[in-house]
């Protein structure tokens, strides 16, 4: 299978994937390397894989599970001092959610 | 020999035996870093009051004898993805400019609990992101033997530092050769332990499938003895392995007879250097002296490995960068209109160009339309490179390779040829993809008077079989790999 050449179309989607906005020459130079990397990995398409099971861990089959209780560590109020902007315990960022106005507006 | 010449095993005999102090050994140290960290750049932060806070702290439970550990005092240095409590830990990112942990790394803490003095935090490429130390935020590392040479990376501020004496150990991570590679270029010895053997809590995630915490030192003897420390079984990483043979030291044995040693062909071919593959004959042919029986056959499969890396690491680097979004820790963009526009902007401002590359790269291979035709191929790819370890180490005890496939390339080549650059992993990728454990160590001097170093694979959970075959090369060394004290008269002209 051939690669899609990388549009700007797709560039633009996929940094909105990735919460990325690149700046206009950066984009041109960021698809030109997806083509070459994408083209690149397409060699594995040569690879016969029928009746192979994915493997994402090397040794273990089945999941890890822990007992679901505390283990004491209080770290909450050291991981929350790290935030960029923070009130009363809190993160504070830009209002998520809009408030809808009586006639439907924003 | 100079103090900052010793190994980290003999400078904690000399503290045990009270011959120099932990102070002593900081101060040294501190001395190499400040003559020649200005031209090499191993570190991005040392904590100069801390250290010698923590060197009196360290005295004084080995006087009293609450730790007598054989690395009890040594000075270390940490990579800066490895978080450490109350210490900058940037990943080599401006993203994370201001980050200083709570907590430290379940390795770090096990080090510490040994009586270990950490000096500082290494430089690297942007959260493990390439292998060369160029893409760090910080400015890039030098190769100690050679300025105009990089160090290799994502390890690369680890290696310099451990060959430039400016520590006597360090920690550093391999996802795909970070540890290994590195330790090549800078003619030290590196170790990539069996994937779940050294926790990763604490180990900031770029592929969390493939990536493991491991020693980088001057010898076989003090990885081993590091390892020993740092691993182990850890509730708090749900992909950490119970092993009961932790004892690694014990494998120190200058012994490889009938030891049954495989030299991959396919890891032997034109776009390996004949310096490189020269280096690889002459262990072939001292292990054979020393009573190993050596095979050459075919691993397969080789063109395939860098791909299947490239997409799973991607893949899960795009998933596991995700977190940083300016809103819980590290840095938020200065002005931004609403929520996206704050998570765009603080990500673009804050992530460097080759970090943007594989998130894309990532969230392409893993979107509906192509996650089965990329990212499920890659997993189905690693599962048959699995097999094929596995078939190899049915006939083989100790798999010898190279560790890269050149010596170290001249600081600013990478950038022009990415690709490339990608594809000059090929001896290291396939040992994550499978799990496997691997150690780095010096195999020659080429004739431009830069390390090449060979590389000995494992079957899973083999560490001994790679650390034997190890110490048994390296006291059939017959060249030179110390320029301590080299480097600081150069720095002193």
């Amino acid at each position: 299978m051939k690669s899609e050449k990388i549009t700007d179309e797709v560039v633009r989607c996929i940094e909105k994937a990735a919460m990325l906005r690149l700046a206009g020459a950066q984009r041109g130079q960021v698809r030109g390397d997806l083509e070459q990397m994408l083209t690149y990995m397409d060699r594995l398409q040569e690879l016969d894989t029928s009746g192979i099971i994915p493997v994402l861990h090397p040794f273990l089959e089945t999941g890890v599970f822990r007992e679901d209780q505390a283990d004491g560590q209080d770290l909450a109020g050291a991981l929350k001092a790290q935030t960029p902007e923070g009130m009363d315990g809190c993160y504070m960022v830009p209002q998520a959610v809009k408030a809808q106005q009586p006639d439907g507006g924003e | 020999m100079s103090m900052i010449e010793m190994t980290a095993l003999g400078l904690g005999r000399k503290i045990a035996q009270r011959e120099i102090s932990v102070r002593e050994a900081a101060q040294a140290v501190l001395g190499q870093i400040d003559a020649v960290d200005d031209t090499i750049h191993a570190y991005i932060t040392i904590n100069e009051e801390a250290l010698f806070q923590r060197a009196k702290t360290v005295q004084q439970k080995i006087d009293s004898g609450a730790i007598c550990s054989p690395l009890a005092g040594v000075p270390v240095s940490i990579k800066d993805n490895i978080c450490v409590k109350d210490m900058l830990t940037t990943c080599g990112s401006r993203i994370l400019e201001n980050f200083i942990p709570p907590y430290s790394a379940e390795a770090v803490r096990k080090l510490s609990d040994a009586g270990a003095v950490i000096l500082g935090k290494t430089n690297m490429d942007e959260f493990g992101m390439g292998n060369t130390t160029e893409t760090s935020a910080y400015g890039a590392t030098r190769n100690p033997w050679n300025t105009n040479h990089v160090p290799g990376g994502s390890s690369g501020g680890a290696c310099a530092a451990a060959a430039a004496g400016e520590c006597f150990y360090a920690l550093g991570s391999d996802t795909g050769g970070s540890i290994r590679q590195p330790s090549a270029f800078c003619g030290v010895t590196g170790l990539k332990p069996t994937y779940g053997t050294v926790s990763r809590y604490g180990l900031v995630a770029y592929a969390s499938s493939l990536e493991q915490i491991g020693p980088i030192a001057r010898d076989v003897s003090d990885c081993a003895a590091v390892l020993e420390t740092i691993a182990g079984y850890d509730p708090k990483d749900s992909t950490s392995v119970r092993r009961k043979d932790g004892d690694f030291t014990s494998a120190l044995a200058e012994d490889v007879r009938g030891m049954r040693i495989g030299i991959p062909q396919d890891f032997l071919d034109d776009e390996t250097g004949e310096e490189i593959k020269s280096a690889v004959w002459a262990a072939v042919r001292q292990l054979e002296e020393s009573g190993a029986s050596t095979e050459v056959f075919n691993l397969g499969l080789t063109e395939f490995m860098v791909p299947a890396y490239y997409i799973i690491a991607s893949a899960e680097a795009s998933s596991n960068l995700a977190r940083f979004d300016g809103v819980r820790y590290g840095r938020r963009a200065p002005e931004y209109t609403d929520l996206n526009d704050m998570y765009q902007r603080s990500r673009s401002e804050g992530f460097g160009t080759e970090v943007k590359r594989r998130i894309m790269l990532g969230s392409y291979v893993l979107s509906t339309e192509y996650y089965e035709a990329y990212y499920h191929k890659a997993l189905q790819t690693k599962g048959l490179i699995k097999q094929a370890f596995d078939n190899a180490f049915k006939r083989y005890d100790v798999i010898l390779a190279p560790a890269a496939p050149h010596t170290a390339p001249l600081v600013g080549a990478a950038a022009q040829d990415v690709m490339k650059t990608y594809m000059s992993d090929v001896h290291t990728v396939a040992v994550n993809l499978a799990g496997l454990p691997a150690l780095s160590l010096p195999g020659a001097i080429d004739s431009g008077g830069l390390p090449v170093g060979i590389q000995l694979i494992g079957a899973p959970f083999q560490e001994k079989k790679i650390i034997r075959t190890g110490f048994t090369l390296e006291k059939m060394r017959n060249f030179n790999n110390n320029i301590i004290t080299k480097i600081k008269e150069r720095a002193e002209r």
